[in-house]
Formats: structure tokens, C-alpha cells, sequence
């Protein structure tokens, strides 16, 4: 059974050239559908797993499908706000985020899912603060600005791809805005090239980003913003241990830690429920996803049909089972019996050669159903 | 929704209720039928009543009841009793039947029930005009030579002997087997002098049907009287 056939309140939450993204009710938990402009692709195989298995910190798809020739996705909806809209994210945040983001990239990768996609709307700030990826294996290379340079090049997502995109993503938590900036979809693809010769540390310089934390952040920049993916870390692993290192220095002990925190989890409670665009009123699901909803009425005469649709057929089987084969058999036989004709007639005892027919015309009748009709 | 849920209840013991009524006659239908096979058929009609007065408008037990009566009246037929009361009850209980079945199932046997009561009717009282009660017969089933024939018998008896005849020769043709239809055609024509033509019928029907010793009979009779003829010099 699909969470559909049970949706309702159903609110749109954004509506782009890439998909429209709904979000509603069903079975008492919220979910999101997401139905895919034509023409864009998803990877069944990164859809597949997400579907199968479950995975910390990675949304998790319930269905997926294709409908009026479009691709959909339904999976949960996450209660929170989008990365961007909480940036720009206090360091120390901003690195406990993204290492989370990449145990969950890892464990993803060790499957052969790669999201191909990273940037700050497809990770979402829960109310626990905790960042869930989203949108995992779109065809394509994704979001320009947080693109790897040979996904440009039609190259697909792979682990250096990720990681790529992931140091796109610190930037942009760190600076509330994307490193690269650009017109055109060339633009970006050249600015990507050209990765090795950003200077984040600079620009961050320039937001009021501390020298000690720029510091901590320099090895980030130099294993992830390369334009080769050879010149980038090894893996999410080499990444977890820089960011661990980055972390260490950068959060200032538990107590720093924890008020920073929760400033954060403010923060993100007061983004919570910002990412609808038609501020949270109902909309109604796409006609090609439209179920009859059985509401308790519905129920009660769905109920009753069935109900009714079965003692009629009891009835019809009680009342027409043995017409076909009783008292309409017996008719039959008895009228066969009636009409059989006559095909010996008993010889009169004496003919007579020239004697005149009898006159009483009835008994010359043939006696349907005997044999001595003619006398 | 109590108020919901109990009608729902009352409906459903409605429907119930009414199943166990249907369940019921057709306990009744089944047990006559069965009467009916065996030639209980006082039995018989004793079930169909029972179920006619739970359902007068059951098809089944209606039509059971009709064969019932059918069937002593056509018991009492080989007896050669009077049985003009009995198939007009047969009768009486098709004619309401085909108020209730108007499938044309029972049109055969209405058919014949008619033919049935139009001679009995005949033996009582041979000046009543039963031409209706054909013309019904053969409306309902027009492959009811029976009807026919004793239409084809009154309508010579009434002097319209061309239109006996015609009915006779569509008799024979649809249905060569039917032995009286011989008969009676070539006894026109005998009645007529035509000797010739009455062999031509009579020799045709024993050709049709060898074993009928009637036909075989007439045959004889009609061949003897031509040769008679023939030495006689009226040939």
C-alpha cells in the first residue's frame, strides 16, 4: 500500500525547474514527495539502497516511481531548516556538521551511493541540530557553484566528487554565501577548473573569520577545493580525520561547545518551517497523484457495499443455481416427454379396403406423450 | 455515528432476513421439484404452494406448481377422463407465470398446456370455438405442431378445407416425422374422392415414417382402390 493513498494536508514547498516538492500526511508521520521535472534522471541504484536500507543521518525514501513520465520520490519529511538558511554557522558548528555529513557520505560510499549533489539545501538542520542529507543520486552535476570540476564534464558522482562538494559546503556554511559566483553554467564550470587558485581563507578573512580559525581550516582547502581529484584527500576517512583535528581546536572545550550549540539549536528552531512557498497553506497533490481518500464515511459505505455486494451474490446464487438445472430441467423433460411423436401406430384389427376415414377427428389426434394416439 | 452503525446493523438484518426467506423457498422449490421427478405430484404441488405463499412471485416454485398441475392433468389424459379442469388450472398458473417470467423459458410448455386444454375442451363440448386458444399455443411456439394439426382438424371440420390443407402441407414440411399430419391431409383428400392425391400423401408419410401402421394401412387401402379403379375403367 502507498503512503499516498492515505495523504492529506498536503502543502507545496517548492516549486523550481529542477522538481515540485510537496509535503504531507499520512498514517499520522509527515512525508515529502518530490516529483521530478521531465527530462531529469535519477540513479535507481542510489534510490534502491536508500530504499532497502537505513542509513544515519541520510533521509529515507518509502517509494519511488514514475509517473505521467516524470520521476517521484516520496520520503520523509524532515522537520527542520535548510543548511543555508541557518548560515552563516559558527566554525566550530559548521565542522561538527560536515563531519557528520561525512560518516554518512561514507557509509552511503561503501554501498557505491555517491549524492552527486551536495550543497546547502539538500542538507536539513533537524531540531536536534543534527545535519540529514537529502536528494541523494541525482543525474547531473547537481548544484553549479558546489559542483566538482568533472562533473562538468559529465564525469558521474564518485567519492572525490563528494568530497569536492563538500568543501563547497563548509565554505558556504563558514560564509554564508557560495564560493563561486557566476552567470552562466559555463562560468561555473570554468571556475571550477580553476579550483587550486581560490583563496577561501581570504574571503573568510575578510567576513571577520578569526586568523587561528583560518588557520585550523587551511588543510580543509587544500584536500577538498582542488580541481583534480587526485589532489584531494584520499577518502571520507582522511577527511573525518582533518575535520576531527579541525574540530578539536576549534570548539573551545564542552562548556564553549555546548553554548555554542545551543545558540545553534535556536538558531535552527527559528528556521523551522520557513521552506514552504506557499507559507504552509494546503495545496492539493498533482493529479496523477490523486487517490480516492477513504474518509469515515467513505468507510462506513465501502463497508456496506461490500456487505451488500455479498449477500446479493449469496442470493443471486441461491436463487439461480437451480434454475439452470431443476425445475427448468424438469419442464424440459416433461415437455420432451409430452411432444414425442408417434413413430408406430398400432395396425387396426380389420381394414377395410374402401371404408371412409373416421369421422371423429379427435381421436385421430396423436396423444402427445403416448403411443395410442391413433385409433 | 451510533446512530449511523445502527442503521447499518438494521440494514444488514434486513438483508439477512431476506436471504434466509430465499434460502427458505428454495428449500421448498427443491423438495417440489424433486416431488415432481418422481410423479409425486401432489407433493409437488404441495411444495410450490408452500413456497408461492412465502413468494407468490418466485419463478421457480410458480413454474414447478404450473408443471404439477401439468402433469396429473396429462396423467389423467392417458386415462381418457374428462380434463378440461385440470389443464385450465395448468393454464391459469402459466398465465401468471408469464408474468413473472417473460424469458420465453416456459413459452414451450404454455404452449402445449393450451393445446391441451383446446382439446380437452373439444372432447367436452366439440361446438366451442378454440381457435383462440391455438392461435395463442401457436404464438407461443410456433414449432407446436400439435396446435396446428387440430387447428388444421376444426378449420376442415368447419368447411375451410383449403386452409386445413395448407396448414397440413407446412406441417409436413417442417416436420416430415409428424404422422397425423399425413394422415388427416390424405383423408381431406379421400373425403374429396381424390384417391390419387390422398395415396400421393399417405405414400409419401409411410415413406417418411415406414413403421407408422396407420399410414402403412391407409397406404394399402388407397393403392387397392386405385387398381380397383383402374379395372374398373374409372382410371
Amino acid at each position: 500500500m502507498s503512503v499516498l493513498d492515505d495523504a492529506c494536508g498536503c502543502t507545496l514547498l517548492h516549486e523550481g525547474g529542477e522538481a515540485r516538492i510537496y509535503k504531507f500526511n499520512s498514517g499520522g508521520r509527515s512525508f515529502v514527495l518530490k516529483w521530478y521535472a521531465e527530462g531529469v534522471r535519477i540513479d535507481s541504484r542510489s534510490v534502491e539502497v536508500l530504499l532497502r536500507g537505513r542509513f544515519p543521518g541520510a533521509y529515507r525514501i518509502f517509494e519511488s516511481g514514475v509517473r505521467d513520465g516524470r520521476a517521484y520520490l516520496v520520503y520523509e519529511f524532515i522537520e527542520g531548516a535548510e543548511s543555508d538558511t541557518v548560515a552563516p554557522l559558527p566554525p566550530a558548528v559548521a565542522l561538527y556538521s560536515l563531519r557528520k555529513v561525512t560518516r554518512t557520505l561514507s557509509d552511503l560510499a561503501r554501498q557505491g551511493v555517491h549524492h552527486g549533489d551536495l550543497n546547502p539545501s539538500n542538507v536539513i538542520f533537524g531540531r536536534d541540530g543534527e545535519p540529514v542529507v537529502i536528494d541523494c543520486g541525482i543525474v547531473g552535476p547537481g548544484a553549479p557553484a558546489f559542483a566538482a570540476p568533472e562533473r562538468f564534464q559529465g564525469k558521474p558522482a564518485t567519492e572525490k566528487s563528494d568530497l569536492y562538494s563538500l568543501g563547497m559546503l563548509l565554505y558556504c556554511w563558514l560564509a554564508g554565501e557560495p564560493l563561486l559566483s557566476a552567470e552562466k553554467f559555463d562560468a561555473y564550470a570554468a571556475a571550477a577548473n580553476s579550483a587550486d587558485g581560490l583563496d577561501p581563507t581570504t574571503l573568510l578573512y575578510a567576513k571577520g573569520v578569526g586568523a587561528e580559525t583560518l588557520a585550523r581550516l587551511e588543510p580543509l582547502w587544500k584536500g577538498l577545493l582542488r580541481s583534480s581529484p587526485e589532489d584531494r584527500v584520499e577518502d571520507f576517512d582522511e577527511l573525518d580525520e582533518l575535520l576531527e583535528i579541525a574540530f578539536d581546536a576549534e570548539c573551545g572545550g564542552e562548556v564553549v561547545w555546548n553554548s555554542t550549540r545551543k545558540a545553534f539549536l535556536a538558531s535552527v528552531e527559528s528556521k523551522i518551517g520557513t521552506n514552504c512557498c506557499n507559507r504552509g497553506e494546503t495545496s492539493d497533490l498533482p493529479v496523477a497523484f490523486a487517490v480516492t481518500k477513504r474518509t469515515g464515511r467513505r468507510r462506513v459505505a465501502l463497508l456496506l457495499a461490500a456487505i451488500v455486494l455479498i449477500l446479493s451474490v449469496m442470493a443471486l446464487f441461491l436463487l439461480l443455481l437451480p434454475a439452470g438445472n431443476s425445475v427448468d430441467e424438469t419442464g424440459k423433460r416433461m415437455l420432451e416427454k409430452s411432444r414425442a411423436l408417434e413413430t408406430e401406430v398400432p395396425e387396426a384389427e380389420s381394414p377395410e379396403p374402401f371404408e371412409k376415414m373416421p369421422e371423429a377427428v379427435l381421436e385421430s389426434l396423436p396423444v402427445p406423450g403416448t403411443n395410442d394416439g391413433e385409433e | 455515528m451510533t446512530g449511523r452503525f445502527l442503521q447499518l446493523g438494521r440494514l444488514i438484518a434486513v438483508l439477512a432476513i431476506a436471504v434466509c426467506f430465499c434460502a427458505c423457498v428454495e428449500d421448498d422449490v427443491k423438495r417440489g421439484n424433486e416431488a415432481l421427478r418422481i410423479g409425486d405430484y401432489d407433493r409437488a404441488v404441495l411444495n410450490f404452494s408452500k413456497a408461492l405463499d412465502v413468494q407468490p412471485a418466485d419463478r421457480d416454485a410458480r413454474y414447478g406448481l404450473a408443471l404439477a398441475y401439468y402433469a396429473i392433468a396429462e396423467d389423467k389424459e392417458r386415462l381418457k377422463g374428462s380434463t378440461r379442469d385440470l389443464w385450465e388450472r395448468a393454464v391459469k398458473e402459466f398465465r401468471i407465470l408469464s408474468n413473472v417470467d417473460s424469458s420465453g423459458r416456459i413459452d414451450a410448455a404454455y404452449s402445449t398446456g393450451l393445446f391441451y386444454l383446446a382439446r380437452a375442451t373439444l372432447a367436452e363440448d366439440s361446438r366451442t370455438n378454440v381457435l383462440p386458444l391455438l392461435d395463442h399455443s401457436i404464438l407461443l411456439d410456433t414449432a407446436n405442431y400439435f396446435s396446428y394439426n387440430l387447428k388444421a382438424l376444426i378449420l376442415a371440420n368447419q368447411g375451410r378445407v383449403e386452409e386445413a390443407k395448407k396448414i397440413y402441407v407446412y406441417i409436413v414440411t417442417k416436420e416430415p416425422k409428424f404422422a397425423s399430419a399425413y394422415l388427416n391431409l390424405g383423408n381431406l383428400y379421400w373425403e374429396e374422392h381424390d384417391v390419387e392425391s390422398a395415396w400421393d400423401i399417405w405414400s409419401m408419410g409411410h415413406e417418411a415414417l415406414p413403421k407408422d401402421a396407420a399410414l402403412a394401412r391407409w397406404t394399402r387401402v388407397a393403392e387397392d382402390s386405385l387398381k380397383a379403379m383402374v379395372q374398373s375403367g374409372e382410371l
